[in-house]
This record gives structure tokens, C-alpha cells and sequence, in this order.
């Protein structure tokens, strides 16, 4: 549960965006989504393996999940939670070449309700949506752009820098979107040491709407070899989150106990299964109480970055 | 039929043949109209990828394609005896208009298993129709304006769908590469599964001639019978699924697809088991005369919660309290107080059509298509447009003849009628989701259209385009209506 005597500086922060006088007030909504699926055939479910290498190659991925409670808005003793359920698929393709990647991601929201109320003087219409409702809607579009600077793939250390532009789409009122564009830079590390497998990223998000942030993750695990070396499953915990440092400070701050399963066939092509489940740590806004998460990657052509082929 | 349409429609099926056949007498060498498929000289990514040895594109695991369109028409000011005639508001505004709408799609494909295939299709549109989308009872002058998106681009998922072949035997066929289909071999007798969110026009009714409106006619009443009220959501997509059978020279086609919740929204029901569009479709490939041609009988029926237009009439006959102003339920917004409306009729119901559809090769250069539907025409529009019964026709030519051999000449005509009980609804002043002017002087709303598409490069194109509308929303007291149109069209 959050620690309610802080989420109130949440709510000034959504105040404080509004234009408006206060008592009359109604909050315009922002993206509350935290959880961005991490670029087709990057391996880990937030995280990214670095493995890019070889000539041209490509990876679609199919990510879906649930998140319990992502946003719920406390002011004093009262509380409001203002997205209850929120169900979402991610579609992902890249296309690799050599140590690049260009990567775009597309979600659309599948399931999404809360519940509306008034807080600190603030209206807030819960979001609304699903399949029926919004049959094709797509939320803020993710164009990435990733190169692997140091280390080889497979080695105990790989260096990467990244950039994202994410471009507004859906219905800020939805709580789907800031409304605005927003963009990401981030360096990155990963590595494999033996058995053990671990990423991580530190980058800044540049989000206008609610203030800039820090965005920051890991993810670590232990790689089993089934069988013949053509599968493989990896285990391990993910985390990921973002601290503000403009606006009101806030942190959110969510792991996700990961498991993936990888199955190569001999043209070099894999497929790989993912799963994920955790939730927020600690106190945190727009982090949700508990999340599920399944993906599911096709990496079409060699030098993509499937594990078992290193 | 009146007398003056069907003049006119003798007067533009004499013109038609001559061209046809002043046309088909001369030497001609490519392929026309192939719209959706990408011929192998085109400039595309997949293409190059291939050529570089860097993808297989008779047995693909995946492929992507894209293209740019955008295009506007004029409207020229026209005559009309009145305009939203006491409060009906639907009518065609007889001042000058521009309409635009421009797209940009990403076609990707990828292969799951085997025989599995899926797709999406996300798109950015923007677009700004004329009269807000009102006044035209299926002759639209932009076919893409019925997505109903903003001036503002906006980006939405077109399709995203799971495809299963399941071969059965027969000789082996090759399936190109192309945008929504992935390079391979397959057997002539087969079974294939689609389920998820796609049109039903991604798969039925599809037409050589009369298909794919980025390349070939502007308005919408060339891409499938104006009469085929299949179920959609606002834009033309839906969720549903549908099953092909192949049988050499045969196609056998079923699809079950949700209905919008409200008549031509957004937003779907989808109680597909209570509330659907069912459609069949009987397809035969065949050569006449060592040319390719299709005939495909395509029958519709929708389940759906919508009105009768008699029950509209009796419902304000019966009680003048329920007119179109005082609608409390599901409306359009008309506030003509003396006029019935479908709010006041709506309840499950069913609306079914039947339709023809040919295409024929004349030359490898030159064919000629033509679709007729004919509706019940006794319940409201539900998801496409006003019309109850469509006839449509046309020519296309390369330009072979005159050396510029990716170049098109088109020319067609498009006749729309309503039923009885469709036009007494309008007369008296009521509108459904498109038309509506209050009043109304019945005739059938004729469209006339001629483009030619020039070739800048090997998939980049301008078009030049004139419509010529007669009796627009079906109303002799209104129109005649002069369009003309400009379109740049690319594809990679």
C-alpha cells in the first residue's frame, strides 16, 4: 500500500499543470503507463542484452500484460484509486544491422477502468477503455535508436547508448498519454560471465508534462541450458523505475521475477517466451500494486541477438 | 429507375464500350489495375533485400511494405432548391469545399509457424471531408475520408490478425510477396483461417479494376458494392474472423464480423454470437478469350440493433412527440421537430444483400469491371453507406499505348439507388448517419469519374481526377456537383 502522506505532492504536481483555477479543476490526465516493454529481441522483458551483431537482421515481439492499482492518488487521509486495472499489448519490431538497431514499438490498450472521485479540489474522470470501445487505438508510438558502443556479444561486459522518441497518441484524458512528445536517452550495460546474465540502463526522460526524469533499471539471471545447446531459460529478477528531478521528486519503482525461455532452430532463427511478475517497491506514483507480464519474440534473421547462438 | 438515369446510364454505358473497345482494339503489353501486388521491377524494400541476397521473397518469414497517399478534391459551388431543409441536417453544402486526406501505412507481415502467418497494419490518417461527411448517399469523393479521422494526423492500428493455411493438396501456387501477404508456396486446394481485427474488404469483393483506391479511382464507390452495408467499426475495420477454401479455380468465403454499437461509430459490439454481419462469397477465376478474368456473388447478412424506416414514419404518426428533435436515444442530430427519426425505431433487426461482381482482362493492358448489389433497403445505414442498391462500372488502360506503360487511364460510373420506404423516410424529412435534407425529390445518385495517374518514378504517382455527381443523397432538387481532384501516391 502507499504511504499516504506523500502522494499528496503528486496530486500538487497534477495541479500544478493545469491551467485554471483550482476549485474548479479538472485534471486533463497523463500517462501513467510505467512499464515499457524493452525493444524487440532485446532479450530481457525491460531490459536490453546488447546482443547486436552481423549483418541485417530483424525481431518482432508480442508483449502483454496486466498492472493492478497503477495509480492511486492519496491527499491527506483520502485516497483515490484512479486506475484500477490496466491491460495492455505491446507490438515491437527492430531491424538490426551490425551493432545498430532502429526499433519501433506500438501499444494499444486492451482493458483499462478506475475509479473517478475528487481530490485536493481536483475532478478526475477514471479512464474508460477497452477492445469494444477503442478497437484500434494505439497509444504513444515508441521510435527507438540503439548501437552497441563497447564489448563484444557474449562477452562480460557490452556498452550501449540509446535514444526514444515517443510520439503522442492516444487520449491524454484516457490516461494513456502526456499529451506531448517525450524522449529518452540512455547508456547501457550487459553481460555474460559463465552462467550469469545481467543488463542495465541509466537514462533521462525527458517528459515536459509532469517534469523531467531520472529512468533507471537492471535485470540479472542465471541462463540453463536444456537439453541441446538450442535451448535455453533464464531466470532472474528485473527492475525498473524513474525519479523525478524537476517537479515533485516522486519515484516510481517497480521489480518483475522474469523467466524466458529460448528455443533456436539450426537457420539461426529463435523464438523466445517471456514472463514476468512483480510490482512496485515500496512508495511510488504510477507504479502499479502488481503486474503480470508475457511476451513473446521472433527473431527472423542471424545477428538479431538470440542467447544460445553466441 | 428513373427516366433521366437510366438515359443517363445508357448515354454513359455507350460511352464507356466505345472507349472500351476503341481501347481494346490497340496493342497492349503490362498488366493494369494489379494494385495490391508489387511487381518485381517496383523499388521496394523488400525487393532490394532480395536482390541483394539478403531475403527470400518466394518463401518469406516476414516482409514489410509501406505506402503514402494524399490526396484533394474541390468541390465546385452547385445548385440546390434548399439546405437542411428545418432543421434536417445532413445536406451537402452548396458553397465551395476542399477535402483532403492523406495517409501513411506500414504493412508488416511476419511468419509464426508453419502455415501461421500474422500481420499489423498500423496507419496515420489525417483528413478533412466536405460537409463534414454528410450529403452523399455512397459517392464519396475521397474513398478514405469514410475513416472519420481529424485534420490532425492521427495513428491507429488498421489490422492486426492471425492467418492459418492449412494445404489439402493439388498443384502447387506460388503466393507473391505483398503488402498483408508473405511470399510462398502453397497448394491450390486449401484452407485458410484469419481471425482477429482486419476489413472484410482485405479479403471479399476484392476487384483487379476496382480495389485499391490509392492507385486507381478516387471516390469510395469504386471499392466495393456502395449497396454492402458490411459490418465495421466508423473507420471500415472490425474484429470478426473468416475462412477461405480453395479449390483450384474456386474460392468459397465466410466471414463473421462485429457490427458497431451504434450505427457507423467507432466503438463495436462485439456480441459477435447476438449481434454480427455474416458474409459469403462464391469466387471463380477463369480465362475468356486468353485473358483473366473473376466473377464472385457476394451475400451479406446483419443482425443488428437498428431502425426500420417504416417503424420511424408510424412511430411520429402515431405520436408527433417522437420526431427527430426530441430524440432521446442513439441520434444524429437533426432538430427538424416535424420529421421521424430511427431513434424512436431502433430494436434487433436484420438487413441482407446480394451482389455481382466481374472483372475482365480485355489486353493485358486494358479491363473492365462491374459490381451491382442489390439490399433490402429497409432498415437504416449501418457501418458503410446510404445506399440500398449500387451498380457500378468502368475501364481502366495502361499506358502502354502511348509509351508511358505505368501510367493509368480510368473512367467508371457509379449508379445508387434507395428503397421505397428509404426515400419516404427522407421526404419526410428524417436522416440516417449520412443524408438528409429535409426533403427530398427521389432519384438515383449518379457518379461519374474519370483520373489518369502518371508515373513520376516506378511506384511514385500524381493523379489528376474529375467527378461529376448528379442528384447528390439521391435528390433531384439538389446537385449537379463538379469535383476536381489531385493525388500523389507512393509506395516502398
Amino acid at each position: 500500500m502507499r504511504n499516504s502522506s506523500s502522494i499528496a505532492a503528486f496530486a500538487t504536481v497534477l495541479l500544478c499543470c493545469m491551467a485554471g483555477p483550482a476549485s474548479a479543476a479538472t485534471d486533463p490526465g497523463f500517462l501513467v503507463q510505467r512499464f515499457d516493454a524493452a525493444p524487440a529481441g532485446a532479450g530481457w522483458l525491460t531490459q536490453d542484452n546488447l546482443n547486436l551483431s552481423g549483418g541485417l537482421g530483424g525481431a518482432v515481439s508480442l508483449t502483454t500484460g496486466y498492472a493492478h492499482n497503477p495509480l492511486i492518488l492519496h491527499s491527506g487521509s483520502q485516497s483515490l484509486s484512479l486506475v484500477t486495472d490496466q491491460a495492455h499489448a505491446n507490438i515491437g519490431f527492430a531491424i538490426t544491422y551490425d551493432r545498430y538497431r532502429l526499433s519501433f514499438d506500438l501499444a494499444s490498450p486492451l482493458y483499462v477502468r478506475g475509479q473517478s472521485g475528487t481530490l485536493a479540489g481536483v475532478d478526475y474522470t477514471a479512464p474508460r477503455l477497452d477492445i469494444a470501445s477503442h478497437p484500434d487505438s494505439i497509444t504513444d508510438v515508441r521510435i527507438g535508436l540503439d548501437a552497441r558502443v563497447f564489448g563484444q556479444v557474449g562477452g562480460p561486459l557490452r556498452l550501449g547508448v540509446g535514444a526514444q522518441l515517443f510520439v503522442p497518441s492516444a487520449d491524454q484524458s484516457d490516461y494513456m498519454s502526456d499529451g506531448t512528445y517525450r524522449g529518452l536517452l540512455r547508456v547501457m550495460a550487459a553481460g555474460d560471465i559463465g552462467g550469469f546474465t545481467y543488463a542495465a540502463m541509466l537514462g533521462a526522460h525527458i517528459r515536459p508534462l509532469l517534469g523531467h526524469e531520472m529512468a533507471y533499471g537492471a535485470g540479472a539471471g542465471w541462463r540453463f541450458v536444456l537439453g541441446e545447446a538450442t535451448t535455453s531459460l533464464v531466470v532472474g529478477p528485473e527492475l525498473f523505475g524513474t525519479t523525478q528531478v524537476t517537479g515533485a521528486g516522486q519515484t516510481a519503482l517497480e521489480g518483475l521475477l522474469t523467466g524466458r525461455l529460448e528455443v533456436r532452430d539450426h537457420d539461426g532463427h529463435a523464438v523466445r517466451v517471456k514472463l514476468g511478475v512483480g510490482g512496485g517497491v515500496g512508495q511510488q506514483s504510477g507504479a502499479a500494486e502488481w503486474r503480470a507480464v508475457v511476451g513473446v519474440e521472433v527473431l527472423g534473421l542471424a545477428g538479431a541477438g538470440t542467447e544460445t547462438a553466441r | 429507375m428513373t427516366l433521366r438515369s437510366a438515359h443517363n446510364l445508357a448515354r454513359l454505358l455507350g460511352c464507356l464500350l466505345t472507349v472500351g473497345l476503341c481501347l481494346s482494339a490497340l496493342p497492349a503489353w503490362a498488366q493494369v489495375g494489379m494494385a495490391a501486388p508489387r511487381p518485381d521491377e517496383q523499388f521496394d524494400v523488400m525487393n532490394v533485400l532480395d536482390e541483394h541476397g539478403l531475403h527470400d521473397m518466394d518463401n518469406e518469414r516476414w516482409n514489410a511494405y509501406g505506402q503514402f497517399t494524399y490526396a484533394s478534391v474541390w468541390k465546385a459551388p452547385f445548385a440546390a432548391a434548399y439546405t437542411n431543409a428545418n432543421g434536417s441536417n445532413n445536406s451537402l453544402v452548396p458553397e465551395a469545399e476542399r477535402s483532403f486526406a492523406g495517409t501513411f501505412t506500414a504493412f508488416l507481415g511476419v511468419r509464426l509457424w508453419q502455415g501461421g502467418e500474422a500481420y499489423f497494419v498500423p496507419e496515420v490518417i489525417a483528413e478533412r471531408a466536405l460537409s463534414q461527411l454528410r450529403g452523399l448517399g455512397g459517392a464519396v469523393q475521397i474513398w478514405e475520408l469514410q475513416k472519420t479521422g481529424k485534420e490532425t494526423p492521427q495513428i491507429y492500428r488498421s489490422r492486426a490478425y492471425l492467418k492459418q493455411t492449412i494445404n489439402l493438396g493439388g498443384e502447387r501456387e506460388q503466393k507473391t510477396s505483398d503488402p498483408m501477404q508473405l511470399g510462398a508456396e502453397v497448394d491450390r486446394h486449401r484452407l485458410v483461417l484469419v481471425v482477429g481485427n482486419f476489413s472484410v474488404l482485405d479479403f471479399m469483393d476484392k476487384n483487379t479494376f476496382a480495389g485499391d483506391l490509392r492507385r486507381q479511382f478516387f471516390n469510395m464507390a469504386f471499392m466495393t458494392h456502395t449497396a454492402y452495408d458490411f459490418a465495421s467499426d466508423a473507420r471500415g475495420y472490425s474484429w470478426g474472423g473468416l475462412a477461405e477454401f480453395y479449390w483450384d479455380d474456386w474460392v468459397l468465403r465466410f466471414a463473421r464480423m462485429a457490427p458497431p454499437d451504434h450505427p457507423n461509430q467507432l466503438e463495436l459490439d462485439l456480441r459477435i454470437g447476438t449481434y454480427y454481419g455474416d458474409q459469403f462469397e462464391l469466387e471463380h477465376r477463369h480465362k475468356l478469350w486468353g485473358q483473366d478474368g473473376a466473377v464472385r456473388l457476394l451475400g451479406y447478412h446483419n443482425h443488428l440493433i437498428t431502425g426500420r424506416f417504416d417503424d420511424a414514419v408510424a412511430a411520429i404518426q402515431a405520436d408527433p412527440g417522437k420526431s427527430a428533435a426530441n430524440c432521446t436515444g442513439f441520434n444524429y442530430g437533426s432538430t427538424n421537430a416535424g420529421a421521424p427519426d430511427l431513434c424512436w425505431a431502433r430494436k434487433p433487426d436484420d438487413k441482407y444483400g446480394i451482389g455481382l461482381n466481374l472483372e475482365q482482362h480485355l489486353t493485358d493492358d486494358i479491363g473492365v469491371f462491374l459490381r451491382g448489389m442489390v439490399s433490402d433497403g429497409q432498415t437504416e445505414v449501418y457501418a458503410y453507406t446510404s445506399t440500398d442498391r449500387s451498380l457500378s462500372f468502368g475501364v481502366l488502360a495502361g499506358g502502354t499505348l502511348w509509351h508511358r506503360k505505368n501510367d493509368t487511364l480510368g473512367i467508371g460510373a457509379n449508379f445508387g439507388w434507395i428503397s421505397a420506404a428509404h426515400a419516404n423516410y427522407l421526404h419526410l424529412g428524417g436522416v440516417d448517419g449520412f443524408i438528409g435534407d429535409g426533403g427530398l425529390r427521389q432519384a438515383s445518385e449518379e457518379l461519374f469519374e474519370v483520373f489518369y495517374s502518371f508515373a513520376v518514378l516506378s511506384d511514385v504517382w500524381l493523379s489528376a481526377d474529375y467527378q461529376f455527381i448528379a442528384n447528390p443523397a439521391f435528390n433531384a432538387d439538389r446537385g449537379p456537383v463538379n469535383l476536381f481532384g489531385l493525388r500523389a501516391h507512393a509506395e516502398f
